[in-house]
């Protein structure tokens, strides 16, 4: 049975398979690796070309699983993800040809430019790990991951992802720009051919189950969890929020922090393995009110004064006699 | 439940109303201009019809002479009942022609609010909420709703106007001419507020039909009756509030307070309005006494009544400002001047009432914890603490120790803020007081193992750990303030 020290190894092994690949992206990949060992959904959030399709590509070839790229635009239909059944002459019968969503990471490019009905088709299969054509479930194979892919800059002719859309993702990680040393070598590592055509499988699909039950293992004493509780519960109070963070974003915040506890190699979570993650899990759950947003005021700005604001509840210094 | 099939009806009612109204005032400045009864009938049937042929059949195909034909039944009819007299027709005709057309208006408007499906097209099948945007992106700002909202408006200004002009010119209506002209403005203001709120309402069915929403069915009946509720409080306000169709006047406000404030000051006598006469707000009356000649007494009655005068604006202004909040549920962006005031004063009241009843609260529930002030400091902490019972001070070991350093530190100045965790704590410690030692280190580490795991700290792991956060105490106790390092 698979530890905590187990996956703070794994860790460790995807790290530097996806650093070979992808040069200053650690924090970006770690939170993937959360993610991806919490059985969630990452939404990658960042201007056009600092890496985030090869980063997903890089996770998929990592863990040996099957990837599959959806590039979403405003024509693309719901059949087109899911599979649709079609008419084979010599059979004289109607066969299921699978989408691209039957993979176990699939990338979703730039989301939010397919309608929010094709989006929508997604929702299934984030939320449930099945998929539904023509009456019949399809269950998908574990683990099962989307990574979806949008750039916060660009509005024209896009489809912004729906509350309920954005709350099935786990996670929205910003890669960012590298910096000058970064590009540098980002430069000569490809100058003749890209390492993701050599990068090699560090584990399979197998084991990241294995691993993902391990996480779930990771001891929470009842002081973080309820710290974890009053983060959340202090979201919907904000007087900046208009929708706070939901119960799904308790459970990913709490699962969130038993995976980076673990891939640092500890079996107990720690209220800084709360605080590191609140922001990536929490942010993009909240829906600001409208005089917020036109102040430019953002969810990870509200998240990060939350987390200077709510008590951690580790001791009470007040209480202790004279 | 669609409401559109009530719409031209209560466009009708509304635009019959106003134009009654109108006719019944002008009447009082010249005899010329008296309606007879019967037009009333006409007035109704006509804005009736056209409003429901504008909504349904009305097309821009329709010929213009189909158009004429229509309203040539009406006047033709009223051509007769007057005795084929041209000059005791004009007047009747104007005014069934002005009640047809603004009714049309109000028809056509419908017709096309439901056209805004086709307006929006994709995006409206997409979202309902992108259903503005979609429309400001078209450059179509002025949305169609906004023509109900000014329509009503400019009837009801129309009909202000004339009324104060014929309180101005002291021309007085009684009697049956009073009980007509105050079941019309009734009316008016009923089918008025009713015709927006069915119109917002309508709007919104089209969108749901239009996005394929499934909405529930008990909605529009749940929305008409709150509708009518409000009507009926609107109604009520208008007849109840200290003006001159009230019987509740500021006069009478004014002689009732003064009567209460006679028991301990003497105040003058106010002078009795005759029962005809327009009180305080007639330009022929005087109702105040000169301020030099009742003294203290006036001066307190004057205050009196300017603070119920604002009283009775803000609370007027509060109510206006609910009603719209509810009608554009919450949409304030949308309202612009009068009515964006009205629904500020609206938000200012609601907020200050929930804010003394929150602290109304907070006083119940506050209990006084030793050393823990009542309130605490602003945008600090947030209230919520963990239980006291399972968190209750432990007496020794690590996390006792840790107290300790936290207590004797915070003397130093350096607090241990409730949302920092341990090793925050630690940090800072280690940078005011251990900027080179790794004492700081052992010690945090061993006190998360001790705390959050379940496993703990081992006896010899525990020595260790206690050594540290010994070592670290007793440095922190010798510490005075200028060293740095030791």
């Amino acid at each position: 049975m698979d530890n905590a020290a187990a996956v703070a190894e794994f860790g460790q092994k995807m790290l530097y398979n996806i650093g070979s690949v992808l040069i200053g992206k650690e924090k970006p990949a770690r939170l993937l690796l959360v993610a991806l060992l919490s059985g969630g959904h990452v939404l990658l959030e960042d201007v056009p070309g600092v890496g985030k399709t090869m980063l997903a590509r890089a996770i998929a070839a990592s863990i040996g699983g099957t990837f599959s790229r959806i590039q979403c635009t405003p024509d693309l239909l719901p059949a087109d993800i899911t599979g649709l059944s079609i008419y084979d002459q010599k059979a004289g019968d109607f066969v299921f040809r699978p989408g691209p969503i039957m993979s176990q990471i699939v990338l979703a490019d730039e989301i939010n430019r397919a309608t929010p009905r094709t989006q929508s088709s997604l929702l299934e299969a984030m939320g449930e790990g099945q998929v539904t054509v023509d009456g019949k479930t399809y269950v998908l194979e574990q683990p099962f991951m989307v990574l979806a892919t949008q750039n916060p800059v660009e509005f024209e002719g896009t489809f912004p992802l729906p509350e309920a859309q954005l709350d099935r993702f786990f996670i929205c990680v910003s890669l960012g720009y590298p910096t000058a040393a970064e590009e540098r070598e980002m430069l000569y590592l490809l100058q003749e051919r890209h390492p993701i055509h050599d990068l090699k499988a560090v584990t399979d699909p197998q084991r990241v189950r294995s691993l993902q039950q391990a996480v779930s293992r990771v001891h929470v004493e009842e002081s973080v969890g309820e710290y974890v509780v009053r983060l959340v519960q202090a979201t919907r109070s904000h007087p900046q929020v208009q929708l706070g963070a939901s119960p799904r974003g308790s459970l990913a915040l709490f699962r969130a922090a038993q995976a980076l506890a673990a891939l640092e190699g500890r079996d107990y979570v720690l209220p800084d393995d709360v605080k590191e993650v609140a922001v990536p899990v929490l942010a993009h759950r909240l829906m600001l009110k409208a005089d917020s947003v036109l102040r430019g005021v953002k969810g990870a700005a509200v998240v990060s004064a939350l987390l200077s604001q709510v008590a951690v509840g580790a001791e009470r210094v007040e209480d202790m006699g004279s | 439940m669609n409401v559109k099939s009530i719409l031209p009806a209560l466009a009708g009612v509304f635009t019959a109303a106003i134009v009654f109204l109108a006719a019944r005032y002008a009447s009082l400045f010249s005899t010329v201009l008296f309606v007879p009864n019967w037009l009333w009938a006409f007035l109704l049937g006509s804005a009736l019809e056209s409003a429901y042929f504008a909504a349904y059949f009305l097309t821009p195909r329709t010929p213009f002479t189909v158009r004429l034909v229509e309203l040539a039944l009406w006047l033709g009819p009223i051509y007769l009942l007057v005795g084929r007299s041209p000059s005791a027709f004009l007047w009747p005709a104007c005014l069934t022609a002005v009640c047809w057309l603004l009714a049309r208006g109000c028809g056509l408007e419908l017709s096309r609010l439901e056209k805004v499906a086709d307006l929006i097209g994709d995006q409206g099948a997409s979202t309902v909420s992108w259903e503005y945007e979609s429309l400001t992106s078209m450059g179509q700002d002025e949305l169609a709703l906004g023509f109900f909202w000014r329509r009503v408006i400019a009837c009801a200004a129309a009909v202000v106007v004339l009324a104060v002009a014929a309180h101005r010119r002291e021309v007085k209506a009684a009697g049956a001419l009073l009980l007509e002209l105050r079941l019309a403005g009734g009316t008016a203001a009923a089918s008025g507020l009713a015709l927006l709120g069915g119109a917002y309402l309508f709007r919104l069915q089209t969108l749901w039909a239009c996005a394929k929403a499934a909405v529930d069915p008990a909605l529009p009946r749940e929305w008409l009756r709150n509708l009518a509720i409000i009507v009926a409080l609107s109604l009520a306000l208008v007849y109840l509030a200290p003006i001159d169709y009230s019987p509740v006047t500021a006069d009478t406000v004014g002689r009732l307070l003064a009567a209460v404030l006679s028991r301990g000051v003497e105040l003058p006598e106010l002078p009795k309005a005759a029962p005809e006469e327009r009180p305080s707000f007639s330009q022929s009356g005087d109702p105040l006494p000169e301020v030099d000649s009742v003294g203290l007494g006036g001066i307190i009655l004057t205050a009196m009544y300017l603070l119920l005068v604002a009283l009775v604006s803000a609370v007027l202004l509060a109510a206006l400002g609910f009603i719209l909040f509810e009608l554009t549920k919450g949409e304030i962006e949308r309202l612009r001047g009068l009515p964006r005031l009205a629904v500020q004063v609206y938000a200012a009241v609601r907020r200050a009432v929930l804010q003394v009843l929150a602290a109304l609260g907070r006083l119940k529930s506050i209990k006084p914890i030793k050393g823990q002030a009542i309130f605490p400091g602003q945008g600090e902490e947030r209230p919520s603490e963990p239980s006291a019972d399972r968190d209750s001070p432990p007496k020794r070991g690590v996390r006792a120790l840790l107290l300790q350093i936290a207590r004797q530190a915070g003397k130093k100045g350096l607090v241990f803020r409730r949302s920092q965790t341990p090793w925050e704590y630690g940090q800072a410690l280690r940078g005011q007081f251990f900027p080179n030692e790794e004492v700081v280190g052992e010690f945090f580490q061993g006190y998360q193992r001790a705390r959050y795991s379940r496993s703990g700290l081992s006896g010899a792991e525990e020595e260790r750990v206690l050594a540290a956060g010994t070592q670290i105490l007793n440095r922190v106790r010798e510490w005075k303030g200028d060293e740095k390092d030791g």
